[in-house]
């Protein structure tokens, strides 16, 4: 306590809004189906679905707060999509993310999108639902209240992702596996 | 609540008065206390990357040539590949927006498994990268510039004529056969 009182300068304190209210935060899909390479061929090389083409997926949430997404996908896609073929060079197709968002006002854009370094097929990263504008922040928001409606707060941001297979001498047939993505407030 | 109690400490640690800054702490006890209780939004989502790999070319038959009485008229029975319900169906699954060259036979003697009877089988071809017969175009023996579509599919109708003045009655089975190469 005394420490704090004298300290010649105060450090910074950060408030995670996010963790004091019933907010809500939606994930959906903008696009449905899977983030789809379609039909490609054995000893083929490599194949790219690009942003344009992205599986996008929708977050809603209170525009004033950050939300922090993780993201792992694994790093190959597996014949049958079983994870037993993991490594099998006949089996398992290696599979690279890349990933990007925008969380501008209105609808957000491609063109206005933000790229994520993705390492090793997962990444952990923060944004506001909406873009801080170029402005000086005003007062703090309003807590919820019992009337609090967070429709009125609400803002859709989008999160591309996308990537690339590299198609060796491999078994014919279907691929696949997943990609894990967990959202959070701040 | 929670979120007066923050805003409160914010407003305390600029000030070197003792009292205030006790009744920060209390605060700070209060949101740790409530924190407990609070359900911080989260949601969780799995998708599916996939792609589906070929050798070379698949082809799929979708459909047998199934003549019916209908479709004979004066012995002869016509399968038009372009609008007949009862034309073959086959799908060829490749590289997409690939060229390829088609060859196919246009005449199958086939013969009757019991008397030895022959009958002439007459193939016409109708192919599509769309999966719609009636746009269909037909095909020569050799036609070159196909194009597998965006989705490395390309669909052929398989009709054709054979008269059937001299044949015996019973099952006549033959196979047709269709050949695909890239450009």
């Amino acid at each position: 306590m005394v420490l704090l009182c004298w300290s010649p300068q105060a450090s910074g304190q950060e408030i995670n809004f996010g963790e004091f209210g019933n907010y809500t935060l939606t994930l959906g899909e903008l696009n449905a189906g899977d983030l789809d390479f379609g039909v490609v061929t054995r000893n083929g090389g490599v194949y790219s679905v690009g942003i344009n083409n992205s599986k996008t997926l929708t977050i809603t949430g209170v525009k004033y707060l950050d939300v922090i997404i993780d993201v792992t996908a694994q790093n190959e896609m597996y014949l049958n999509g079983n994870p037993a073929n993991a490594g099998d060079a006949a089996k398992a197709i290696p599979f690279t993310l890349e990933a990007a968002f925008a969380n501008n006002e209105g609808t957000p854009t491609v063109a206005q999108s933000r790229f994520i370094n993705v390492t090793g097929n997962t990444f952990l990263r923060q944004f506001p639902v909406l873009k801080r504008q170029n402005r000086p922040p005003g007062p703090p928001p309003p807590p919820p209240t019992n009337a609090f409606e967070q429709s009125q707060v609400e803002e859709i941001a989008y999160l591309y992702l996308y990537g690339s297979i590299n198609v060796g001498n491999v078994d014919a047939g279907s691929y696949s596996s997943d990609i894990i993505i967990t959202i959070n407030y701040d | 609540m929670n979120f007066l109690s923050g805003w409160f400490m914010k407003q305390v640690k600029k000030s070197c008065n003792p009292m205030p800054l006790f009744v920060g702490l209390v605060a700070v006890s209060l949101v740790l206390a409530t924190n407990i209780n609070t359900s911080q939004a989260q949601s969780d989502f799995s998708i599916n990357v996939s792609a589906r790999v070929i050798s070379n070319v698949e082809l799929i038959t979708l459909q047998p040539i199934t003549p019916s009485d209908a479709d004979a008229i004066d012995n002869i029975i016509t399968i038009d590949p372009t609008n007949s319900a009862n034309a073959g169906k086959m799908m060829a699954i490749g590289t997409p927006n690939s060229e390829v060259q088609i060859t196919y036979i246009r005449q199958l003697v086939m013969s009757n498994s019991q008397t030895g009877n022959t009958i002439t089988f007459n193939y016409s071809v109708a192919g599509n990268s769309l999966d719609d017969q009636t746009s269909a175009e037909l095909l020569n023996r050799d036609n070159r510039s196909l194009q597998f579509n965006s989705d490395g599919r390309f669909y052929f109708w398989i009709g054709g004529h054979v008269d059937i003045t001299a044949a015996d009655p019973g099952n006549y089975v033959g196979e047709f056969t269709l050949a695909i190469e890239y450009l």
